[in-house]
């Protein structure tokens, strides 16, 4: 009797058990781990994953592949200046006509007019109107005018070179969705459309189910009319925990992680079936110094700067922290997208030159311990001796920033050993990333210039040269009480950047455009600021039991954000 | 008096109290074993920095082919992702994580005893308000209080000086929080001794002869508030151990490059397969060491007052 | 008794507020809300000066909070920042019955919580009841052979249990049941999650998502639980009664657990009420590691991206759910034990 209860108990429990091995393995069904659940779908400023999947249901006007070539979308023709789309008005600003493609349907059968198109503009233009990502839109373009249900024209306020990639009409959202919520409330913020509740896109997939907090599932849109999916369905699950998603992975519950660090690529590799490969990342991880902005006295002097990054091996840095191959960037601007040669030298690792440069500028080494190859158990820092601004005796130690993210820290670690060898002392802090980014009036690390060096990314746009770069780099951008506006948190200031910034903001011609921004790019990254560490790549493992990983897979966009903008495209294997 | 002293000392000792205790104590075979384990580890953690200085154990390396090598003979736990000797760091790291234990604890037991001793004490007013706030406390999840005391403090980013050594900031700020989340069970223990205590005849009778209230509470009460006090305190130190690799793991914990248990633990979480030397060793230390806590406060309550045992 | 009740629920007012004033002074030290926005340069100044303005996160600390408690729609704020009011307060705060909204997710408050609370229950309450069952067996069946091999085995796990971080039993768990097993080719569980992506979320899916999350949480606590119960039973079992009920011959061992057991019983449900309210706030780092969508993970997110009107909220309601189940605590002893009175 007793017996028998404990057999029964037992059987519910392998049986409980077996069905982990019956798990289906003929249906179409396309399972990515997603790190971060978007709170919601509107596209106002987020962790960049939140809206990774925007792709699946909403497209654009036009889109770049891999190589950046661009390809129409939803617009009937790429506006360039030889087709005549492109016109310079009289003033000298720039005029385009766009034309959708007919037939264009929303996923439910809506046809897909300008009047979308209008009604975004008209939420782009009115901040009151709904909390968005708008860029510079409001700011450069004029109006937005209706010529039929497919045609629009586009009036910029001055010469803009980038009709292309910044400030284009918007018209993935559904008037006719969206336009209740917008006369109900007097925003779109409390739409619930946003909340993935009546989603109606222009794309390969619809969003059919969102359960918060574990997954979102999404169906064949009936009404696409491009490239037919590969997969019915394609499910995103939310998986926090690092370790848990190579978990999932190897117990094949998903069949797509991407976006991981850098130091997870031979946990990944190492995984039965799972091929793992890289695409070009916009977010270069660099030192920044502060040189203009409150920072030590010492930074002031371009040849202490110059001897920082002649200090540290970034190749062996790479190499040992990212993975066999990593190329440390000459620039800001990944050279991967510089369609021009970049004349700019890339500094080398030179102990010596370092300690030269060092000792030239007024920071001796007064005991001689610089021989010792760092093993030291408390380094002494070089002090001034005649340097502008600093008593005499005053030891070089500089406070390093950076965020929790692990690589980030490692890499700081590293360059405190490098940097004890030629006699500079550091302060490690890593913080979380909230604090160092900050604004101005939220007393941002950055922003208030209350560090010396700091090691993070700042996304560069492939499509276009310093498209946001004056808040970042302009003399005017150097946050203050007065004007606490500006990102340019390390103070540099370039009058010859600045001016060639305006005019590469206004020539329209590629050619020119590209030669004054290469001008410019000198101008600015001359002045050894920036300290380029590695190009962080974006990271894809992949089940080839479940997917062809073809070409077609490794498309997944230029953008920062495009990471799935050809999932169409993605085949089941086999 | 002369005659008094001899005879005391001709009467075979009666054993007393602090001698009853241990021998109950030596008794209790798994207790004891706790002990020898526990004070091995603080042995291991002071013994072992006499032979790596921390300027070592936090020194990276600038050659390649020392990274994440596997235990050896050069290194008995292997190095971690940028060349530092985990045997030093969990040397090091040991000494936070046990300093982080006994600080926390010192707060929170002071606190506790003297909120008990006060409120069971003086009643009325002070103990109604006392007690709400102690309930107020308990009314929040620990982890909770904790978690959100922690948020509170990111980004404070200096460090101190401490017996020659620069320590993050974050420490005494766990510390802090720890000590201020774990007061509130023992201060209700010490106050419910207190209220059956203070009426008693030794405390009525110091109180007749005039002394202060300071003086009954420390000199007459207090003392009798030990056992709960002292076992309190000893799980106290491993439940805060336990805690600082809780915060490690959400993201909350000790910043590097100060070691922690918990952040040595938390490092190799990325690379669970290739790392295993990078969570094995500071998670065995923190098993080992809970283990022989709470062997060590199960056996001092054995003996130091068998009537509470398990409560 | 109503009395009784009525007077407990008055004083608990006092240490709800109190418990609010806390949380929300820690909140406020906690850092900005929309700090994040600033790290990205496609949302303009404007945009974020506009919704600094409407969450009101300039207004003044003692507005802020008269703000939280009774909403603001009986003022205009100037959102626009061009010096006239224009945009008038929507919210009618905590005690008029609007918790608030999120400003992440900017979903009501109550619907946040009631996607995450049900989970959270499920998950809590087969732990409390496999906790139970699990330490009940255990607690008995060790008390009647005290320092027996076996009982000297179950000891001796339930204090390495106590000794582990939460999080390495669990990785170890998904390590062994998930990875391993599927690896020698014997049955597995999944990693984490409630449902499989692929499956058709039946029962028997969710009850194999439930058995690692239920299985890590539970081993500490039967730890536990069972070394409480065979402690009580134990001094049930040794005192004077029972004693004389052996004496006088009643040695059948049912007779003997049934009584002992009864009299333990007085303590462990007080235990179990007591511990109840702890399942609301979830288990912050088991429902982390296996993506459970709970209250412990709503938690951990809303903290690390600030999320004060949800924060709030969730110390509200575990604050409120240890007040009642006290009380719930208090009753029951007194029904179960004639010689406890309300006083």
């Amino acid at each position: 009797m007793k017996r028998t209860r404990l057999m029964l108990v037992l059987l519910a429990f392998v049986t409980a058990f077996s069905f982990g091995s019956l798990a289906s393995a003929q249906d179409n069904t396309l399972v990515i781990g997603w790190e971060q659940e978007p709170p919601l779908l509107n596209p106002r400023s987020d962790l960049a994953f939140a809206v990774l999947m925007q792709p699946f249901y909403a497209r654009g006007l036009w889109d770049w592949d891999l190589e950046r070539n661009i390809f129409p979308v939803m617009a009937a023709e790429i506006p360039t200046l030889d087709n005549g789309r492109v016109t310079t008005l009289e003033n000298g600003n720039t005029q385009v006509t766009i034309s959708l493609r007919e037939g264009l349907l929303w996923s439910d059968g809506e046809a897909i007019t300008v009047d979308d198109c209008l009604f975004w503009h008209e939420i782009l233009m009115d901040p009151t109107k709904g909390t968005i990502q708008r860029t510079s839109y409001p700011e450069v373009v004029e109006s937005l005018e209706k010529v039929d249900d497919l045609t629009m024209v586009v009036t910029y306020n001055r010469p803009w070179p980038d009709f292309q990639s910044q400030a284009v009409p918007v018209c993935s959202y559904p008037e006719h969705v969206l336009g209740p919520s917008l006369e109900a409330d007097g925003t779109i913020d409390n739409a619930p459309y946003f909340s993935g509740q009546g989603v109606v896109g222009y794309g390969p997939y619809v969003l059919s189910e969102w359960v918060v907090g574990d997954s979102m599932t999404f169906d064949v849109n009936p009404t696409w009319d491009g490239a037919a999916p590969g997969f019915n369905r394609v499910v995103l699950r939310f998986i926090t925990e690092t370790a848990q998603m190579q978990n999932a992975m190897q117990a094949g519950e998903i069949d797509v992680a991407f976006n991981w660090s850098d130091d997870q690529v031979a946990a990944y590799s190492a995984i039965e079936g799972t091929e793992v490969f890289s695409t070009p990342g916009v977010f270069g991880d660099a030192v920044w110094m502060n040189l203009g902005n409150g920072g030590n006295p010492a930074l002031a002097d371009i040849n202490v700067r110059r001897a920082i990054i002649h200090a540290t091996d970034r190749a062996a840095m790479a190499e040992a922290l990212v993975g066999p191959g990593i190329e440390v960037p000459r620039s800001w601007y990944p050279e991967q997208f510089w369609p021009a040669e970049s004349d700019l030298p890339l500094v080398e690792y030179n102990v010596d030159g370092a300690r030269e440069l060092l000792t030239a500028a007024g920071w001796i080494d007064d005991n001689g311990d610089e021989t010792d190859e760092n093993t030291e158990d408390t380094p002494t820092p070089r002090i001034a001796q005649d340097v502008a601004g600093v008593a005499d005796g005053t030891p070089l130690i500089l406070r390093f920033f950076t965020t929790t993210r692990q690589v980030r820290i490692d890499y700081q670690l590293l360059i405190q050993g490098y940097l004890n060898e030629v006699g500079i002392s550091t302060q490690l802090l890593p913080v979380p990333a909230t604090i160092l980014f900050a604004g101005f009036l939220e007393r941002g690390i950055l922003t208030t210039g209350d560090f010396d060096m700091a090691i993070f990314a700042l996304s560069s746009n492939p499509l276009s040269p310093f498209a946001d770069a004056p808040t970042w780099f302009g003399c005017d951008n150097i946050p203050s009480a007065e004007d606490p506006n500006g990102n340019n948190g390390w103070g540099v200031c370039s009058p010859e950047f600045d001016a060639l910034d305006l005019e590469v903001g206004s020539t329209l011609d590629p050619a020119e455009r590209l030669a004054k921004a290469q001008e410019a790019q000198e101008a600015l990254f001359g002045q050894q600021f920036w300290h380029g560490l590695y190009l962080r790549p974006t990271w894809y493992a992949i089940n080839t039991a479940r997917v062809t990983v073809d070409d077609n897979v490794r498309n997944v966009g230029t953008l920062s954000g495009n990471y799935f903008n050809q999932i169409e495209l993605w085949q089941p294997a086999g | 008096m002369a005659a008094i002293a001899t005879l005391n000392e001709k009467k075979p000792q009666p054993e007393s109290l602090w001698q009853m205790t241990l021998r109950r104590f030596l008794r209790h075979r798994m207790a004891v074993a706790g002990a020898l384990m526990l004070l091995s580890v603080i042995a291991f953690v002071i013994i072992g920095s006499f032979f790596f200085t921390e300027g070592y154990a936090n020194r990276v390396s600038l050659d390649r082919s020392m990274y994440s090598l596997p235990p050896s003979s050069d290194f008995i736990f292997g190095t971690d992702p940028v060349g530092r000797d985990v045997f030093a760091r969990v040397i090091y790291g040991g000494q936070i994580s046990l300093m982080i234990g006994i600080t926390a604890v010192t707060i929170s037991v002071t606190l506790g005893t003297l909120v008990g001793l006060v409120a069971g004490y003086f009643g009325g007013l002070v103990d109604s308000l006392l007690m709400r706030f102690v309930e107020a406390m308990l009314s929040i999840p620990t982890l909770v209080l904790l978690l959100m005391l922690s948020r509170s403090l990111a980004g404070n980013t200096s460090t101190f000086n401490f017996l020659g050594r620069d320590i993050s900031i974050t420490v005494v700020g766990i510390v802090l929080i720890i000590g201020l989340t774990s007061w509130m069970g023992l201060s209700r223990i010490v106050r419910s001794l207190v209220l059956s205590l203070k009426n008693q005849e030794f405390v009525i009778a110091a109180r007749t002869l005039g002394a202060s209230d300071v003086r009954i509470v420390f000199v007459h009460i207090l003392p009798n508030c030990v056992a709960p006090i002292i076992v309190t305190a000893t799980l106290g130190i491993g439940g805060a151990i336990i805690t600082e690799t809780a915060l490690s793991f959400l993201g909350f914990g000790v910043q590097q490059p100060t070691a922690t248990w918990g952040n040595i633990l938390d490092r190799a979480r990325q690379q669970v397969d290739e790392l295993w030397w990078l969570w094995l060793t500071p998670g065995f230390f923190i098993v080992i060491t809970v283990l022989a806590i709470n062997f060590l406060g199960d056996g001092l309550r054995d003996a130091l007052d068998p009537r509470m045992r398990q409560n | 008794m109503t009395r009784y009740i009525l007077r407990r629920l008055l004083e608990a007012v006092p240490l709800l507020t109190l418990i609010t004033i806390f949380v929300f002074l820690l909140l406020q030290v906690s850092g900005d809300p929309l700090a994040y926005l600033a790290q990205d340069p496609r949302v303009r100044e404007g945009d974020r000066a506009l919704l600094r303005a409407r969450y009101g996160l300039d207004d003044p600390l003692p507005v802020r909070f008269v703000t939280w408690l009774v909403g603001d729609d009986w003022r205009v704020r100037d959102c626009n920042g061009d010096g006239t009011p224009d945009c008038p307060g929507v919210t009618q705060g905590i005690l008029r019955g609007d918790l608030g909204e999120s400003i992440r997710t900017r979903q009501p408050v109550e619907v946040v919580f009631a996607n995450a609370l049900p989970n959270t229950l499920l998950l809590g309450l087969t732990v409390q009841v496999v906790v139970i069952i699990v330490a009940l067996c255990l607690g008995i069946f060790t008390a009647l052979r005290p320092y027996s091999a076996v009982d000297n085995v179950l000891t001796g796990f339930s204090f390495i249990a106590f000794s582990m971080p939460v999080f390495l039993i669990a990785l170890l768990l998904v390590q062994v049941f998930a990875i391993q097993f599927r690896a020698w080719g014997l049955p597995f569980l999944p990693t984490g999650g409630m449902y499989d992506a692929r499956g058709d979320r039946s029962l028997d899916e969710l009850i194999r998502h439930m058995i690692l999350p239920v299985l890590s949480l539970s081993l500490i606590q039967i730890a536990g639980y069972s070394r409480y119960i065979r402690a009580t039973m134990l001094e049930v079992i040794n005192s004077d009664y029972i004693r004389t009920a052996r004496a006088k011959g009643l040695i059948n061992r049912r007779i003997v657990f049934l009584h002992a057991l009864k009299n333990a019983s007085l303590p462990i449900i007080t235990l179990i009420a007591l511990d109840i309210p702890g399942i609301l706030s979830g288990a912050v780092i088991t429902e982390t590691i296996f993506s459970w969508p709970g209250m412990g993970r709503l938690f951990i997110q809303s903290l690390e991206q600030l999320d004060p009107p949800v924060l709030m909220v969730f110390v509200l309601i575990t604050a409120v759910a240890v007040v009642l189940f006290q009380l719930v605590a208090d009753i029951l002893y007194a029904m179960l034990d004639p010689r406890v009175r309300y006083n």
